[in-house]
């Protein structure tokens, strides 16, 4: 059997259940996550690269260890998110001594699509809050930037951040429309320049 | 950039690190679940325990026990109860929300689904006359648990306001009967039969309460006589009915 070949065209799901036939595939399922969460650990935690790599190591084993439990309801992406999450909180609560604020790296895409959702349209408006936008995010409640973070950097719809937190949909609703109030405030605090 | 993928193979391989069974997950939820339950089915106890104490309470005969009707709920709520049941209700929610699914549910809906089923059960339990006694076990077997729960043995042992109660120690005619109160006082009662509006006719061993005038050292007055609890024959004897052997 070629499993180069065959893996391409599996699903997650598929590559879960192959993987727990045969544990070859499971490089097949880290090579697809490696880049994603390791950039959403980045995003999460202010930590070193160094500590960047042993966290996603511990969710890759996290992961093997419970492949059994994967919640076939869920999506598979939502699910290692999830554990991608918890072991990052644990990381830091074990690194006491050093600050836990979020890394938030922004793009263009990013920052447009928070203009859009908190209808900044002024184009000077536009400018500021991309060069300001690290700053007032780091500055709102943690349980705000979580959701920020899933829903606008790592794009993910209101079921999966809610299977990723563990949260009601309707509270991610709820989180997610403070959390913009809260962004806007941090902007108006900085420069009264938002109507 | 450290080769993650590579490194965490080696170390599956070197660790010899395997998927845990799906039992031992299965397992895990199905203890959540099963918690859920028993704290459902214990609130549910409260629940029937409240009920039974609540509907055992002498609320026509307010105005002996206690100077205003507010006065009299205010002392016989049983907060004891309403404490265990509202724990009950809490730890039913937290292990809910450890099960695979909670999650996706509202805090205010496993809640309210908790408190509802408790009531529900606790309604079930109490008039089908299988509350098992509770509230009687504790009282007789648990002192400190008398000082928590408003006592009806208390409430009921002050011959200065008028209320006595203590068990029939004999019967001399059909209007009186000698009666050891809670602290072994003998009382020669005198009664009107008419005043007993039980079905089961008065008896020795019978705990009673009663209204009333002391006369003299000894002598008490009945003006109104009931039993101590009120539910206690009825429940014991459908319980008798339900547990004997065919």
């Amino acid at each position: 059997m070629d499993k180069g070949i065959n893996h391409l065209n599996m699903d997650d799901q598929e590559l879960v259940v192959s993987t727990l036939q045969n544990k070859d595939y499971y490089q097949y399922l880290m090579k697809r996550y490696e880049d994603k969460l390791r950039r959403y650990i980045r995003r999460l935690a202010k930590v070193s690269e160094e500590d960047v790599e042993d966290i996603l190591q511990e969710v890759f084993i996290k992961t093997y260890v419970n492949l059994n439990a994967f919640d076939t309801s869920l999506k598979f992406s939502s699910w290692i998110y999830r554990i991608t999450h918890n072991e990052t909180i644990t990381h830091l609560r074990k690194l006491k001594s050093r600050p836990s604020t979020f890394n938030l790296e922004l793009n263009e895409i990013i920052v447009n699509k928070l203009q859009s959702d908190l209808n900044i349209e002024k184009e000077a408006d536009k400018k500021y809050l991309q060069a300001n936008m690290g700053k007032v995010l780091n500055n709102i409640d943690k349980k705000y930037q979580e959701v920020v973070v899933l829903k606008y950097m790592e794009d993910k719809d209101y079921q999966e951040i809610s299977d990723i937190l563990k949260k009601p949909v309707g509270t991610v609703a709820v989180l997610l429309s403070r959390a913009k109030k809260e962004i806007k405030k941090e902007l108006l605090k900085n420069k009264t320049f938002l109507s | 950039m450290a080769d993650t993928i590579k490194n965490t193979l080696k170390k599956i391989e070197e660790k010899n690190i395997a998927p845990k069974p799906k039992w031992h997950h299965s397992l895990r939820d199905y203890a959540f679940w099963v918690f859920f339950g028993l704290s459902i089915i214990l609130g549910a106890c409260a629940t029937s325990t409240i009920i039974y104490l609540l509907a055992n309470h002498d609320w026509d005969v307010h105005k002996y026990l206690h100077e205003s009707l507010f006065e009299d709920i205010f002392t016989s709520l049983p907060y004891l109860w309403f404490v265990i049941l509202a724990l009950l209700v809490f730890f039913a929610f937290f292990q809910a929300q450890k099960t695979r699914s909670g999650y996706k549910y509202s805090p205010y809906l496993i809640v309210g689904i908790s408190i509802i089923l408790s009531l529900l059960l606790g309604a079930v339990i109490f008039y089908s006359f299988l509350d098992f006694g509770i509230h009687e076990f504790l009282s007789n077997h648990v002192p400190i648990y008398n000082s928590l729960v408003c006592s009806e043995t208390a409430v009921w042992n002050n011959v200065g306001s008028g209320l006595l109660n203590g068990e029939v120690v004999a019967i001399k005619s059909n209007d009186e009967f000698t009666l050891k109160d809670c602290n072994g006082k003998v009382w020669q009662v005198e009664y009107d039969q008419s005043q007993w509006l039980e079905k089961i006719p008065l008896a020795v061993g019978m705990k009673i309460k009663m209204v009333g005038t002391q006369e003299g050292d000894n002598t008490f007055i009945v003006k109104i006589i009931r039993p101590l609890e009120r539910l206690k024959k009825q429940t014991n004897s459908k319980r008798n009915k339900i547990f004997s052997p065919a």
